[in-house]
Order: C-alpha cells, then structure tokens, then sequence
C-alpha cells in the first residue's frame, strides 16, 4: 500500500511550494521593494540638499567674481584717488552684491605695495600680508595670474579663520596697479547648511574643509575624511551606514558632499525582514510537522474507503465504510453502503427465489405425487373403468398430463395460457371426482392469455379452495377471472365455500408478509412469495373471506409483457 | 515547478538591481584632478602641516594625504608597508631615522647647492628639512628667581617634581636631549655623562610624560616651572608673546636636523621629489622659518627674529654613527636608571 504516502507527500508539497515558498518570496521581495522605496526617499532628498548647497555656492562665487572684476573695471581703486564720495559708491555697489547673492563678504583693496586702501574692515588679514621675495598663499598666486582672478581656500592662519578668497591683481582703469581681494568667510554660508536635516560638506578640490554642519566626517587636520572621498553611492563609517552624494561646483573647485544616516533604513528592515523569515522559517516547521497529521486525518475517511472498495474486490461483500464527518466522503460511503447493501439483498432476493422455485416445484410434485389425491383420482379411474370406460381414459389422460406439466423443468413463468391448460386437467379430474359439487367457471379475456405468470400459480389457488372450501357443504363453485386492469394484470379466483373466520383471515393475511413460513398454509405463502420475489411489491396475493360465504383470492400481478428484473433463466 | 523557477529567477533579478543600485565603485586613494594622491607620513605638528600641504596642492595641483604620528611609530609603519602605504616620510629627527635609513631612496633635491654645508645630504637619501636644537622652556611665572642656564641647573633641589621631561623611549626630541645631556656633561665623551643622568632622574622624582608635545604645553600651561624641548615647541609661544623664555644649554647644545624621506620604491616618485623640493624650496623655508618659528637649513633664509643665532651658541655636534649604535642601549640605560630612581612601592 505505498501508494497512499505519495498522495499525502503530495499535499504537503504542494502546501510548500504554493503557500510557504511564495510567502517567503514575498517577504523577501516586500522588504527589499520598501528599502528600495525608503532608500530613494532619502535620495531625492539629499539630491535637493546638494542641488541646494551647490547652487548657492556656484552662485555666490560667480557673483562675487564678476563683482571683482566689475569694481576693478569701474573704479579707480589703485591710484589713492578714492574720495569719499568715491568709496561710497564701491560700497554701495560692493554691499549691493552681498544683498543679492544673499551672502556676506569681506573686501580689501590694496595697491601695489601691499598696503590697504580700503575695507570693511579695519585691518589687513595675516594672508595678505605680503612675503618679500617669494611667493606664496594668495598674494603670490594673484602675481602668478595677472589679471584673473584666482580662487583659492585659504587655511587658517595665525588669527584668521580663513575662508573662499577670490583675488585679482590688475590695473584699474587710470592704470595704477593693485590688487581686490574678497574673502567668504565660514559662516558666509552657514544659513544653507543650517536648515539641512542632511550632513553637508563643502570643501575644496583637495579635501581641505570651507564649510559644514557636522564634525563627523572632517579629520583632525580639517580635511575631508578619506574614506568619505574614496566612498562610493554607500559607505559604511563608525559601524554606521551611509548614502553620498557629491557633486564638483565652479569648475572643479569645490567639491560639496551630502551624506545622509541609513543606518536606521537599512538595519530595521534589514531585522524585520530577517524576523519574517525567521518567522516563516518556524511556520515551515511548524507546517512541515502538522501537515504530516492533518493530511493522514483528512485522509483517512479517503483511505478507509478505498480498503472497503479493495476488499469488496476481494469478494468480501459485508463491510461497509464507517466515516464519522459529515463530508463529501461521507457521501460517496452512504452511496456506497446502500449500493452494496441492495446488491446484498439482490442477491440474497435472487437465492430465495431459486430456491422458492425449487420448492414449490418439489412440494408440487409432493401435491401431485400426494398419496391420498394419487389414491382416490385411481379409486375414481378403477370405478370408472367399471361405470363409463370413456371416462376413465380422460382420466387417465388428465392425469398424466398433470404429471408431466408439473415435472417439466422449465422457467418459472409460464403464459395465462398455459397454466390454464393444466389447470383444465386438474379440474377435469376434481370434476370428475365431485361431479356435479364442484364446478369452476373460468372466465378469462383473451388478451391475457399470453402474459406471464409465475408457473403453478392457478393450481394451488383452486387446490386451496377445494380443501378448505368445502367444509361441511355439500356443493362448491369457483369463479376463476383473469383481465388487465390499468397497468396491472388480475386474477380472481373466488369460491362460495366455507370462507374463513376473521381470525383465520387475520393471521393468514399477516402470515403472508412474513419472510419466512413457519406454518402449514403452504401453498398461497408460495404463491405470493413467489410474486413477491419475481415483481416485488405491491404485486401479491390478497385474500378476502367471509364466514359462510366464501373466499375470494385477488391475484395482482404486472402487466407488461416483459421478463421482470430478476428473472433467472 | 514553473512557478519556484519564476520566483526564483524574479528573486535573483531584483538581487542584481538592488546590488546595483548600491555598487558605488569606490576608487583608490585619489585626488581630484584624476592622478594618484601622494601619502605623506609626518610627525609635525597640524600649524606646520596644513598651511605647507595646502600651498603645495594649490601650486602644484597634485593632492596630498597626511597622517600623523610620532616618528617611532611611522618608522614602524613604513617599515611594515601598513596601508596606506607611504610615499615621503617628512619630518623625524635624523638620529631616529639614520638606523633605518635603508627604507628611504636617494634623491638630490634642486635646492642642494642652497643648503647649509652641515646640513648637506651627504647620505644622499637623507634631505634635511630644518634645524632643530634642543632647548630648555622656561615658564617666567613659576621660575622665580631660580636661575637656569644650562643642565646642571636643572639638579637645582626647589626644581625637584617641576621639570617636564620626555620618555626618550617614545619622543624623539627626548632622545635628543638624552644624547646631548651625555655629551654636554660628558664633555665630548657619552659614557662620562651618565652621572649627571642618575642625578637628573632623581631631580625628575618619578615624573616622566610620554608624549613630546605634553612638555611644551605643560610648560606653557603652568603644570611645570621648564621642560625640555626642541626649538619649535617653545618659540610659537615666545613669538606669541607669551611668559616663556627659551635657554640655549650653556654647556653646549646639540641640534639636529629633521628630514624629508622619499620611500624605496614609491610608486609616485615624481610626485614624491617635487614634494621635497617644494619643502625645501626658498618659499616654503621662508614661511616656516618667518611664521612657523623653525630654522631653516638653507643659507639664504635668516632664522626668525626672536630666535638667536647659531654663532652665539655653544654648538656641539655628536657622532652620528656612534650615536646610530648606541641609542637603543642608552635609551634602555635611561630607563633603568629612571625605574631605579622611583621611590620603593610602599614608602611614603
């Protein structure tokens, strides 16, 4: 019986594969799809950031530059020919960017010995102190480039913070040399960075920091950490993960670097989804455990079916499937059980009629072969060979035709027809015997000479007639009627006889439904046992009776010409 | 099956794209102008890195990367190839770096012809940087009228607990001052100092720092009356302006220089020499020796103003190869004789 397990591996199978699998697909799919989703949430935002912060800085230098270039145009700073109406106008105009750009500077100008001739401020910074002889920081890459201005981070240095300084030494336009430098502070930009939920960097193209509102990534030195620079979109710093993103401002110049916190992002649902495994892991377990006995109790209705059907082909027709649930299986058992149980019956109704059948047969040929009704038709044929030797041939004729009808084996249906003929021999030779005190009309329709009654039905109607009718009467008649009534086939066969007491007919009548005859009325229980059997109800014999008038027997039989069901041949 | 093997293969599918997604490609150290980056290692204070790496990028475009350390420990590093592997050791006392001159390759810089005749590199791949005496630093607030001129001052008994001294074993400008006490009080002859030695670490009274730079601060905070220092660590705060005088040893002063080392086999060597150029360049020497207190080793350079100069000094020099063999076993030596000095555990 291996063939059940794979049936029951199947379920579990395909429970996995269509439940459990998908589940943790999807699981796997969901939390890699909402990180995905988080994670560029977080990248737009830090793109605006970056758009944000490089656009005001690219802004803000390309504005102070053409200012430079501009005030050096326009004015005659260099040559010490500044009055105060002069300056004022620089300021004006110098102030007027600041305002625009939304942005603080400061300005100096200097002529060509390095003195200040003018600022907003009251001292010349330590950068643009001048070294003679050589070159170096801003005043020696202004020398470098004549007439450019040059952008540069300056360090801090001595007392200065240092900052963006964009310098350009050139000639004004009455052509005295000098050189206009404007420093952007560090907090110039401060008011962008501070409203950013990001960590901002702007630093220079070597890593050396102008600006930011996080300590976190900038060295000691104040230079962009290196693993910031060298990172790639992620990158993990301090057990902490982040995303960059950076993008080059002024040509190169600067670099500025917006890095947000996804440690969070990533490591919570990193958990979550590794709990949905974990949890679905348990599940499978769990399933994998379960499914083993659920699939055998859903199961075992099917398999319990199955044996019964196996041992019925085996030939064991008595078990009968026991399913407790109310389920489809209980249906196809029930179906089963009364399919079985009807052919059990079949069959058992298929026994007894054989062996009905053989009994009546045999208790006819006991009837025939009854000594006393042997003993007196040979009583009346020895007197009748005396009185009226005609007679006694017909006699004799009669009752060897009686003999012969009865001993052939033949169906156990006959025609009307046929019995009828062997009836008329019966009832030639009671005729003879009774002579004028017993007569028997048959009044029978054509038609219904050929439908098929059971064989010796007829016989042991009148046999029964004769030995209870007469009683002590003197005279008995038979009516014998046989016609088709609606779909049923009748026979009547009423006498004037005795008839019997309620009682009698009471206890005959309850006799008659009994599966088994456990009396002496042997002949009618026959009869309609047979009918019973071969057409099954309502077909039968009934009997009515009425003390001192007689019995009427009512013999109700089918009326189709056709073999019943059960009909062995 | 059809549908694991489309799971599957719909599971592996979005694998690649969040992997890409995520695939930054991050590069090797580099700078921005697309070349390789040159890492210099430098025991040099943050003052005198920044403003001279920052110069040299601006003016030679070629990014740096600068890690600190003290000497000791760079010398380690670059001898073990740690990553970041190290192009140009800049800075470290040369008696601390002649014993493992081996790590270091030749190279002339364009500015030997203008380099102080001691100072040459004779060695030929040991460029000097700067010049560095040894000093005492005198806190002018907590000295009193305690008169200190040279070491033996320093066994003065109300200096007992007051003098910031160095572990020689991990400064190098203790080390220094180590050989020069021996040869100063030795009178030319190391073995003849260690005398004064005993006698110095029991005036220490079992207070010994471990870091060079805790020595001028702690002067300069008031923690102790004088340390010994080199040159540099004292005159930022003489040049501030602050109550600090430096002492030039009246028994004589050994001052060595520093270095710039180009490693064997760097692999950005043309990089490397223009570094040690620029460091030794007219500019560059002329800003650390004007605003960075130092001296420089270049004949055309003056040393800054409130610094004297060398001709006004008992200058000794020592020998070097003399030196590169001993110095392990002096340094040892010194810490016997420091750990001997301690008072015994349990005492008062």
């Amino acid at each position: 019986m291996r063939k059940e397990r794979y049936f029951r591996d199947e379920l579990r199978r395909l429970f996995m594969e269509y439940a459990i699998i998908p589940a943790v697909i999807l699981t796997a799919v969901c939390v890699l799809i909402l990180m995905a989703v988080l994670l560029y949430g977080k990248s737009s935002g830090s793109a605006a950031q970056l758009e944000a912060v490089s656009g005001q800085l690219e802004r803000v230098v390309t504005g102070y530059r053409q200012n430079l270039e501009q005030l050096v145009e326009r004015y005659p700073l260099f040559g010490g020919s500044l009055d105060a109406r002069g300056r004022a106008r620089v300021f004006e105009d110098f102030y007027g960017t600041a305002g625009r750009l939304g942005c603080e500077a400061d300005l100096y100008i200097l002529d060509r010995d390095w003195d200040l001739l003018l600022s907003n401020r009251g001292e010349v910074p330590g950068f643009l102190t001048p070294w003679p002889d050589i070159s170096w920081g801003l005043p020696g890459m202004m020398e470098k480039h004549p007439g450019q201005t040059v952008v540069r981070l300056l360090e801090p240095w001595k007392n200065t913070d240092g900052g963006i300084a964009l310098g350009l030494a050139a000639a004004d336009p009455r052509g005295a040399q000098g050189c206009a430098v404007v420093l952007l502070g560090r907090d110039s930009l401060q008011s962008v960075l501070d409203h950013a939920d990001t960590q901002t960097i702007i630093a220079d193209r070597f890593g050396w920091v102008y600006a930011s509102n996080n300590l976190n990534f900038i060295s000691a030195s104040n230079q962009v950490a290196p693993q910031l620079e060298q990172a790639g979109r992620f990158f993990s710093y301090d057990k902490h993960l982040y995303m960059v993103s950076r993008r080059p401002v002024c040509d190169g110049l600067f670099q500025v670097y917006v890095i947000s916190d996804i440690q969070n992002i990533v490591f919570s649902l990193s958990a979550s989804g590794a709990l949905m495994v974990a949890a679905l892991g348990l599940m499978t377990l769990w399933v994998l455990v379960s499914t083993k006995k659920v699939t055998e109790k859903k199961t075992r209705d099917f398999y319990r079916i199955l044996d019964v059907m196996e041992g019925a082909g085996n030939g064991n027709l008595d078990s009968s499937i026991q399913i407790e649930n109310n389920n489809e299986f209980r249906l196809i058992a029930d179906a089963y059980n009364g399919m079985m149980a009807s052919l059990r019956q079949q069959m058992e109704n298929n026994r007894q009629m054989a062996e009905m059948v053989a009994a009546a047969q045999n208790k006819q040929l006991a009837s025939q072969f009854n000594p006393h009704f042997l003993y007196n038709t040979l009583e009346n044929i020895r007197y009748m060979c005396l009185i009226d030797p005609q007679v006694a041939q017909r006699m004799v004729y009669s009752l060897s035709g009686l003999l012969r009808y009865s001993m052939d084996s033949a169906q156990p249906q006959v025609t009307l027809g046929e019995d009828l003929e062997h009836l008329r021999n019966y009832l030639t030779i009671l005729e003879f015997r009774f002579g004028r005190r017993f007569s028997c009309k048959i009044d029978v329709e054509p038609q219904v000479l050929s439908q098929k009654i059971p064989k010796l039905l007829l016989q042991p109607m009148i046999e029964n007639a004769v030995k209870y009718g007469f009683g002590d009467r003197d005279t008995l008649h038979m009516e014998l009627k046989a016609f088709l009534r609606q779909e049923t086939f009748v026979v009547i066969c009423r006498d004037d006889g005795a008839g019997m007491t309620p009682e009698t007919l009471t206890e005959l009548t309850h006799l008659l439904e009994q599966e088994e005859n456990t009396s002496r009325h042997f002949g009618l229980y026959n009869i309609h046992r047979r009918i019973r059997l071969l057409y099954g109800p309502p077909y039968g014999v009934e009997i009515r009776s009425r003390e001192g008038q007689g019995t009427t027997l009512v013999v109700v039989l089918p009326g189709e010409k056709e073999e019943p069901p059960c009909c062995e041949s | 099956m059809r549908v694991k093997r489309m799971a599957c293969l719909g599971f592996a599918c979005l694998l690649c794209l969040a992997a890409g997604a995520g695939c930054g490609g991050a590069a090797g150290p580099s700078g921005p102008g697309g070349g390789p980056a040159l890492v210099v290692y430098s025991p040099h204070p943050l003052d005198l890195i920044n403003p001279i790496i920052a110069e040299f990028e601006a003016s030679t475009g070629i990014s740096v990367k600068v890690y600190t350390a003290g000497t000791g420990r760079l010398l380690e590093m670059v001898e073990k190839k740690e990553e970041p592997l190290c192009d140009v050791l800049w800075g470290g006392s040369l008696s601390v770096v002649m014993p493992k001159a081996d790590l270091f390759e030749d190279y002339t810089s364009v500015n030997e012809g203008m380099v102080q005749e001691e100072f040459r590199n004779r060695e030929g791949n040991l460029a000097r940087f700067t010049d560095l005496p040894s000093v005492l630093m005198i806190n002018l607030n907590l000295i009193g009228d305690c008169v200190v001129e040279g070491y033996a001052d320093l066994l003065q008994p109300q200096l007992r607990g007051r003098i910031a001294m160095c572990d020689p074993a991990v400064s190098s400008s203790a080390q220094e001052h180590l050989i020069n006490m021996l040869y100063a009080m030795g009178e030319g002859d190391p073995e003849a100092g260690w005398e004064y030695v005993e006698a110095f670490c029991k005036n220490l009274d079992g207070r010994l720092l471990d870091g060079s730079a805790q020595v001028y601060r702690g002067v300069a905070q008031g923690l102790f009356a004088v340390g010994l220092t080199f040159e540099e660590g004292a005159s930022h705060y003489v040049a501030a302006g602050a109550p600090i005088r430096i002492v030039y040893m009246e028994e004589g002063v050994i001052s060595t220089p520093d270095g710039v080392y180009i490693v064997k086999d760097t692999p950005h060597r043309q990089a490397a020499q223009a570094f040690a150029d620029f460091v030794t360049g007219k500019d560059a020497q002329t800003v650390i020796a004007a605003s960075l207190g130092r001296r420089s080793v270049r004949v055309d350079v003056e040393e800054p103003f409130y610094l004297p100069d060398k001709s006004t000094l008992k200058m000794l020099y020592d020998d070097k190869e003399l030196v590169a063999r001993e110095k392990e076993s002096w340094i040892r030596r010194f810490g016997e004789i420091f750990a001997d000095s301690l008072p015994p555990a349990g005492s008062p």
